[in-house]
Formats: structure tokens, C-alpha cells, sequence
């Protein structure tokens, strides 16, 4: 991943966190002040979709947005940011923590989670060994387990 | 008895085999085949996706329309190459399709879908020995957006339905160098309604299950442990899938179909040609490609039983 960096020159921007993220944000809100450059900070408690989606979609061209959190809390905040019209290029992200992933059991499609290092796992739903695969579905955000019969 | 002849060939001159767009023009135009297992395996088919919907069957809600073109076609071929085993009969927007191989009739109002039980595409896969995939074109890509498959080769329709073209592929070794998959994208989506397509695809396969899923290798794979040199010729079978392109003129979707066929070694290599061809490709044949194949546990067993064969002739 890309080092987490303050990006001078832009338009406006916003730094969302959760309470795990947010104090690797402070340096970041400093240099905007110092700037004089808009921004908005906002830790990110329960709220909704409905929310954020307003909220980013309130933005204008230019503004760059940081993401600092939890792994959920980053997927969940950079798929609406995505939907309401960023691209990659204009965020960063921040992962704090273990990135835990989805493997979908190839027997009994029961979902279990890994962590990156992970390259087999014992299926939850069935006992069943699974090898981590990297063959990924959008629909079931997840990745394929596959069985062997060794 | 079966002869070799009942397989179809997937091999071209070359004694080398590698990944490439081996896609012909299909002269016939037919995109079903009846062999003479026909009434085991439809009924294979049905027991299977009656036991197993989730695994047999997926559709998107929107692929109705493309699923009644896929109905027309395929009725219209069996009534067109085989008038003596099916018929159709239409009377003001009423159809009339017999089965006289299975004396089945059914009647439904086309294109209304609360006029048959099941969904159409679900409804005519159990009148074929064909697996039968639908792909939808949108945004420049290949949407898997419906099939019933009961046969796969060891992939799931249940986790790659809604993928695109690349992603079904990219498990394959060697497949995203080179823009291969990007070129037989291209090709795929330039394909015209009534300029139907023709692949095949071969594997071996330790036992003769046609229901080879990925969600029951645990069983069927472990068959491959026990592969010899002496059981070879029995056990192993040569597993050809004969896969038709066709590309549906009002919804732009492309039916993709998919008939697999088996044959024991010991019956293929009756053949010498076979035998030769055969077994210099499995010689040569990249570890990535026998690995990915599921051949590696038995690949030597299967060699060492050609070469005896081939000594003999
Ligand atoms: C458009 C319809 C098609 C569909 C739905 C489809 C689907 C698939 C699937 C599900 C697999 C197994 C992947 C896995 O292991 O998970 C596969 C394998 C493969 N496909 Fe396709 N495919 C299509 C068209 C094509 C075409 C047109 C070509 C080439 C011209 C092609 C070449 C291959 C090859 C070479 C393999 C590996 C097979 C092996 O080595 O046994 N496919 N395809
Ligand atoms: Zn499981």
C-alpha cells in the first residue's frame, strides 16, 4: 500500500476516521489549518449510509479524502465514497489493524474469515480444510476456499 | 459398444499443446447433441438440480427475454436436426413441445413466464445433455447472469455467477499474460447472431463421474490416489467438453453451451493415432497446465501405461 501521506495543493479536504484512526489524523488537520485550506473532520460513530452518501455527495471537484480506520469501517466508508463519485485517485486510505477477509467454503458456501497471512483455514459451518485462494467474487465479497484431498 | 469414434478430438496437428483462442466456425449450426446416454443423463440432470438447486441453477432477475430466446433456439434446433424424437406445435401464442424421448408434453403461452413451473432457461436444460450458460454483454464485458450446469469440471456455477469474462478466467494459469483473455474477449463480443462458434476443451479425470463439481471434489477427487499403471486404462478417463457460442440477436446475450463427453482410456487408445498424439502432448505438457488440470497425482501412472501400450503396437 501506498505510505499515508499529507498531499499538499488541494481544493478541500476531509479526514474521516473511526476512534482507532483518528489520532493519525491530527498532523494532517494541523497542516490544513496552517494552510488555510478548507477541511472537514469527522469521526464517524453509528452514522448511516444515507448520511455519508448526502454528505460526499455534497463535495465538490477537487477535494481529496482521507479514509483512517478499522478494515470494515474503510471498506464500508470507501464503497459509498466510490458510489458517490470519487475515484481512487482521490482518496488515501489508512488501515489500522489486521485486514480480515471472506473465504467462501467451496462445500457448503458457508463464510468464514482470514487475515492475509492466512493460506489455510478450517471451515466453520462443515470442518472442512480450505486452501485461500485468490479467485474473488464482487457478488459474495469474498474469496473462493477450495478443498484437497490430501 | 462405444467406439472411439463416439468422442470428439480435441487435438489439432500439433504434438505440443498450449492456451489459445481455438475457437472454429460451427457449419452445422447445432447448438444441441443427443448421443446415445441421452435418457441416463437427463435424468442425471433433473436428479441433480432437484437435489441441489443452489448449485445446478442461478439467474438475475432481468435475464427473462434472453432466457425465452435461448428456449426458441434450442427447441427450434431440436425440432429442425431431430423431427422423429421432438416436435412443436403452435397455436395463437401457444406452444406445444413434445418430447418423444422422455413422452413428456408441455404447453406454455412463450415469452409468460407464469405459464411453466420453473424458469424458461431451467425449463430446456432438462431436455439436453447440454450444460447451458448465459452471458450478458454490458459495459464492454461478459456477465455471467444465468446457467444451469450439472456437469462442471470442477468450478462453481454458485461462486462465479455475476462474474465477468475475466474473472471466471483467472484461475488459469498463464492466462492474463500475453492479453489472451483480453483478445478472446474481443472475439466473443464481435460474435454475430446466426455465425455460431465451436471449442473444445479436454482433461483427464480419475473415475467417470459426469457430476465433477467443485462442491464434491472431496469424493470424486479422491480417486486420483488411487490411479496405477496397471488400472490406468480403466479408471482414467479421457474428458472432452465440446463448448457452442451463439449469440442472441434481441437481448445481445451469448448462450454458451457446454457438452461433456467421457471415454475410458483403454477405449481411446484403440485408436494408434490417439495413442500417439496423446501421449506425446501429456510428455510435454506444462507442469502449470497439469497442475491446474488436476492431472499432477497421476500424470506419471498415465504415461508409464501409454508407453506400455505403445510398445505393444
Ligand atoms: C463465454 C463463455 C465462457 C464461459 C462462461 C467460460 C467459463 C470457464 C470456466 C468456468 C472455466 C474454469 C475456470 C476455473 O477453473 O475456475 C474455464 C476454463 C477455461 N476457459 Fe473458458 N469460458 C468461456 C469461453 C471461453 C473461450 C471462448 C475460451 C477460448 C477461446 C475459453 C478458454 C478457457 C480455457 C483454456 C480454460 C482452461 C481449461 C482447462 O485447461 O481445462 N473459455 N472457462
Ligand atoms: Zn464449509
Amino acid at each position: 500500500m501506498k505510505e499515508f501521506l499529507y498531499t499538499k495543493g488541494k481544493r478541500k479536504y476531509i479526514f474521516c476516521a473511526d476512534s482507532k484512526g483518528a489520532e493519525l489524523l491530527y498532523n494532517f488537520v494541523q497542516q490544513a489549518m496552517e494552510d488555510k485550506v478548507p477541511f472537514d473532520f469527522m469521526i464517524i460513530g453509528d452514522k448511516s449510509d444515507a448520511f455519508l452518501e448526502h454528505w460526499y455527495s455534497q463535495q465538490k471537484m477537487g477535494t481529496f479524502l482521507y479514509l483512517s480506520g478499522q478494515w470494515e469501517f474503510i471498506k464500508r466508508l470507501k464503497k459509498l465514497a466510490l458510489e458517490a463519485g470519487f475515484s481512487e485517485y482521490e482518496m488515501q486510505i489508512n488501515i489500522v489493524g489486521q485486514i480480515s477477509k471472506k473465504l467462501v467454503c467451496c462445500e457448503c458456501y458457508g463464510v468464514n474469515e482470514f487475515i492475509d497471512d492466512d493460506l489455510h483455514l478450517t471451515c466453520k459451518h462443515c470442518g472442512i480444510v480450505l486452501e485461500v485462494s485468490s479467485h474473488y467474487s464482487r457478488r459474495l465479497e469474498a474469496y473462493l476456499g477450495y478443498t484437497s484431498i490430501s | 459398444m462405444i467406439s472411439h469414434f463416439s468422442l470428439p478430438y480435441p487435438f489439432s496437428d500439433s504434438n505440443v499443446y498450449k492456451y489459445s483462442n481455438n475457437a472454429a466456425l460451427l457449419h452445422t449450426k447445432n447448438a444441441i447433441e443427443l448421443t446415445d446416454r441421452y435418457l441416463d443423463e437427463i435424468s442425471l440432470k433433473r436428479e441433480l438440480l432437484t437435489k441441489h438447486p443452489e448449485r445446478c441453477y442461478h439467474s438475475s432477475p432481468h435475464t427473462m427475454a434472453a432466457q425465452w430466446e435461448i428456449v426458441d433456439l434450442i427447441i427450434n434446433n431440436l425440432v429442425t436436426y431431430y423431427p422423429d424424437k421432438f416436435e412443436l406445435e403452435k397455436k395463437d401464442g401457444q406452444w406445444i413441445f413434445s418430447n418423444l424421448l422422455t413422452k413428456e408434453t408441455a404447453s406454455f403461452k412463450f415469452g409468460d413466464r407464469t405459464t411453466l413451473e420453473i424458469e424458461p432457461l431451467d425449463f430446456i436444460g432438462r431436455h439436453v445433455q447440454e450444460d447451458l450458460i448465459l452471458m450478458m454483454q454490458r459495459d464492454g464485458d461478459l456477465i455471467l447472469d444465468a446457467g444451469q450446469l450439472c456437469f462442471p469440471a470442477n468450478w462453481s456455477l454458485y461462486f462465479n455467477s455475476e462474474m465477468n469474462f475475466k474473472e471466471i478466467h483467472s484461475p488459469i494459469p498463464g492466462f492474463q499474460s500475453d492479453f489472451l483473455v483480453d483478445r478472446i474477449l474481443q472475439f466473443l463480443m464481435r460474435i454475430e447472431a446466426g455465425t455460431p462458434w465451436e471449442r473444445k476443451n479436454w482433461s483427464l479425470m480419475a473415475g467417470s463421474r459426469l457430476d465433477s463439481s467443485l462442491e464434491t471434489f472431496s469424493e470424486w477427487g479422491q480417486a486420483r490416489k488411487r490411479v496405477t499403471k496397471e488400472n490406468a486404462g480403466e479408471l482414467v478417463h479421457f474428458r472432452v467438453e465440446v463448448q457452442k457460442l451463439f449469440r442472441l440477436p434481441k437481448s445481445n446475450g451469448i448462450l454458451f453451451t457446454i457438452h461433456s463427453h467421457m471415454l475410458s482410456l483403454e477405449k481411446f487408445i484403440q485408436h494408434t493415432p490417439w495413442l500417439e498424439q496423446f501421449y506425446a502432448i501429456l510428455r510435454e505438457l506444462p507442469k502449470a497446465i497439469y497442475d491446474y488440470k488436476g492431472i499432477s497425482l497421476y500424470r506419471e501412472q498415465v504415461l508409464d501405461y501409454l508407453e506400455a501400450e505403445l510398445k505393444k503396437r
